[in-house]
Order: structure tokens, then sequence, then C-alpha cells
């Protein structure tokens, strides 16, 4: 045996990789050999201050949150490129779908709740994901001349951007997103360290509506209709100051 | 209720217990903390999206596979040097592999005696002198328990190269300890 065949081989039985021939084999040799012992003590020795003393780190919980809260329920469901074969991504694709709508319809026709706690979880979502992935604005603005036309020129439709700065409510400034299968305006403030999303859109009702809050993974939202738009605001935020904010935002909507 | 919402209860239930794992191995190969979250994120962020493709039974190694990669792709933007350092002359340098020549004496011989004394810091400055294809052996070997095999699957290279890639990093880690320790001693 070589002094390289026998490094190797000590490692192995070491880390209890070797079969059971050769390890009988090298317990042969070890009972030999003092020298074979001592390289395998010294292995042991390494290996065992290596294990108990060098620093594991483990993941923050605040990793651990942001890791599984932004995975959305909400991201719009892209057709499939060049994912061979085609035709049997498109079926799956299809009856998916199918069953979606299936589903969501029942979920129409029974309860509306679960409509309202599947948009909770994505507006939700929408608002970690603005966080984390380095995207929060399409346009950084605190101007509000600046911000509602670009929007209104993404969207077909005009969201109300206000500016806040006086109640603490500085606006950051917006972004396109994606809620409940239809494009929607983010509004962007910030109140202190809090960043707040208002997602906005046309509403499904004519109805004006009172200020909902709810919680849901731990972020607060208040949702109302207001002048036929619906407006969710998300955010770490406290539910007394999102609501101040929703309010402001409702006075607002109802004044114009 | 939606098929999304199943896969991502599917996805957090397979992925959440290794996710201390992905981190340490992250962690010891940026250096960082913040690059180690950035890093961790972004291989959590791809995982999902070919988490349709897992069919496995070792969610474990897949993680681990999709954060190492991640990793090297981090360090290939960032640190370069760091990858590149070994892989050329990998089997020109088995030599270095060998273990100082046998020599005949006591039991418990002085680098035995030295290695079982080393302390906490001592260890982890040593890990961090390693280059990241002997360090992420060694930290999924010797913190994540992971056998040979599922090295080899990790990090995509077969048995023999984690074998020689252990040995050349258990030699190398011998090394930077007794210099480190003659250091202290020194001083004494």
């Amino acid at each position: 045996m070589t002094p390289e065949t026998s490094g190797v081989l000590l490692q192995a039985y070491l880390d209890g990789e070797l079969d059971a021939a050769s390890t009988m084999d090298l317990e042969a040799r070890l009972k030999a050999s003092t020298a074979l012992r001592q390289e395998l003590a010294r292995l042991a020795a390494l290996q065992n201050s290596v294990q108990t003393r060098a620093t594991r780190f483990n993941a923050s919980a605040g990793l651990r949150q942001n890791l599984f809260a932004p995975f959305p329920a909400a991201q719009p469901k892209a057709i499939p490129v060049g994912v061979p074969p085609w035709w049997r991504t498109l079926a799956v694709g299809t009856s998916i779908a199918a069953l979606a709508i299936l589903v969501l319809s029942l979920g129409f026709i029974f309860t509306g709740r679960d409509k309202g706690s599947a948009l909770l979880e994505e507006v939700v979502s929408a608002h970690v994901r603005s966080l984390l992935a380095d995207h929060l604005t399409d346009l950084t603005s605190a101007e509000r001349h600046s911000v509602k036309p670009w929007l209104s020129n993404k969207l077909d439709f005009a969201p109300p951007v206000l500016e806040l700065a006086n109640e603490g409510f500085s606006l950051v400034g917006g972004r396109l997103d994606y809620v409940g299968g239809k494009p929607a305006a983010a509004i962007v403030y910030r109140y202190r360290q809090h960043i707040i999303n208002v997602f906005i859109q046309p509403s499904a009702t004519s109805h004006d509506s009172s200020i909902g809050a709810s919680t849901h993974r731990g972020y607060n939202t208040a949702k109302f209709e207001s002048d036929g738009m619906s407006y969710w605001a998300v955010s770490d935020l406290n539910p007394d100051d999102l609501r101040k904010l929703a309010k402001l935002l409702q006075r607002s909507a109802t004044m114009n | 209720m939606l098929d999304s919402d199943i896969k991502r209860a599917r996805f957090e239930s397979s992925v959440s217990p290794h996710v201390d794992a992905a981190y340490n191995l992250a962690r010891w190969l940026t250096r960082n903390e913040h690059d180690a979250q950035d890093v961790v994120q972004e291989a959590m962020l791809r995982a999902f999206k070919f988490f349709d493709g897992f069919r496995g039974a070792d969610a474990r190694s897949w993680v681990l596979k999709i954060v190492r990669n991640t990793c090297f792709t981090w360090l290939q933007a960032n640190r370069p040097s760091e990858i590149a350092a070994m892989a050329p002359n990998e089997l020109n340098e088995l030599e270095d592999v060998l273990p100082p020549p046998f020599c005949s004496g006591l039991a418990d011989d002085p680098e035995t005696l030295a290695l079982r004394r080393t302390t906490a810091v001592q260890i982890d400055n040593a890990l961090s002198a390693l280059s990241a294809p002997l360090l992420e052996v060694v930290v999924l070997r010797e913190m994540e328990g992971l056998s040979y095999k599922e090295i080899a699957a990790v990090i995509d290279a077969p048995i023999g190269t984690v074998m020689s890639r252990l040995a050349r990093a258990r030699a190398d880690l011998r090394r930077i300890l007794a210099r480190s320790q003659n250091v202290g001693g020194a001083r004494k």
C-alpha cells in the first residue's frame, strides 16, 4: 500500500465510506502499523475539532420568513416557452387552467369570501415581492404629477395618486403590478421606516364600501371600494396608521 | 385551492427543513451574511421555478445543489479567483495530499494533541483560508454530514474528485492549523 492510497483509504475509513472488505483489510494494516494508527488519530482529531467547533450558521428568522412569503399565488401564469414537448405542456396547462376556472367559479358561486381571501393572499404576496426583488417602483418620484400620468399611460384607468407628506406618508413612486388576473397600479408610500403598497384597480362593483382591515401572514391590510375603484393598502405598518392612510385615500376619492 | 397554492405548500414543506443547511453553505462560500442571504433567496426563487421538475426523494441534496450553483455563479461574478484557484492542476497536486511522512513514535504525537486543542476561532479561520472548491466539500461533509455520494451529486463531480478534494482540504487545514498554533505557541 502506497502512502497515497493509504491516505485516501484512511479518510474513507474515517468517514464510514469504506466497504466491508477494504475495512477489514485496512484494520489489519492498522493493527500492524503504529504510523498508520497515528495518522488516523490525527485525521480523527481534525475531524472532531471541525465537527464540534466550526461555526454552523443558521438562517435568521427574517430570512426564513422572506423565503416562503414571496412565492406568488399572484404571479400571472406565463405560457411556458420552449419546454419540450410543447403540446404536452400546453395540454397540461389548459387542463390546469380549466380546473382553476372551475374551482374559481365554484368559489364565486358558493362563497364570495374565497375570492376575497385569494385576493388578500395575492396583494400580500405582491407587496412582499416588491420589497424582495429590489423592484419597488417602476417610477421613483415624490411628485404625484409625474407618477399619475406615467401610470395612466400604462393602464386603462387613472389611479389616484396623493401627496400626503404632511400627514407623514411620503410618496415613493409607482409600479405596475398584477392582481386578481388584472393589471393594477401600485402606489408606494413610506411612513417612517415602513413601506406601504397601495394597489388600485377598477372595482367589480359600483358600490362604495367602508374600510375593511385584516392581517395576513403578519402583514396588515386595509381594503375599500370608492368611486369605482378597489383599494388595497398593504404594509407591516401598524393597523391604526394604515387605517389612517386608507381614510385619507378614501376621503380624497369621494371628494373627486 | 389553486394549483399554485398547492405547489407553494409542497415546496415549503420540502425545502424548509434544509434552509439552515442552505444558508450555512452560502454563508461559508460568500463569507458574509448579506451576500449569503441574497444568494439563498436567489437560489430559492430558482428552486421554486424548477420545483415541478423535482421528483426526488432527496430534497436536501437538490436544494444544496441549487444553492451551491448559485454561490458559484455569484463567486464567478464577484471573486472569480476563488473558484479558479485549484481547478487546472488538481491532479498534479496530488502530492500535496499525501500525509506527512509516517513517523514512528508515541501514540499521542504533538500534532494530534495540537489538533485536539484547537479553538473554534482557529478552526473558523483555517476554514476561511480554503478555496471554494475545497471549502464546500468540508462544509457538506463535516457540518451537514453528507455522504460522498451525496456530495458528488451536489457538486456534480465523480466520487473520486470528492475524495481527493476532501483529502486535499484536510491536508491544507492541518498545515494552516499547525502554522497558526506555532505562531500562537511562539507568543507564549
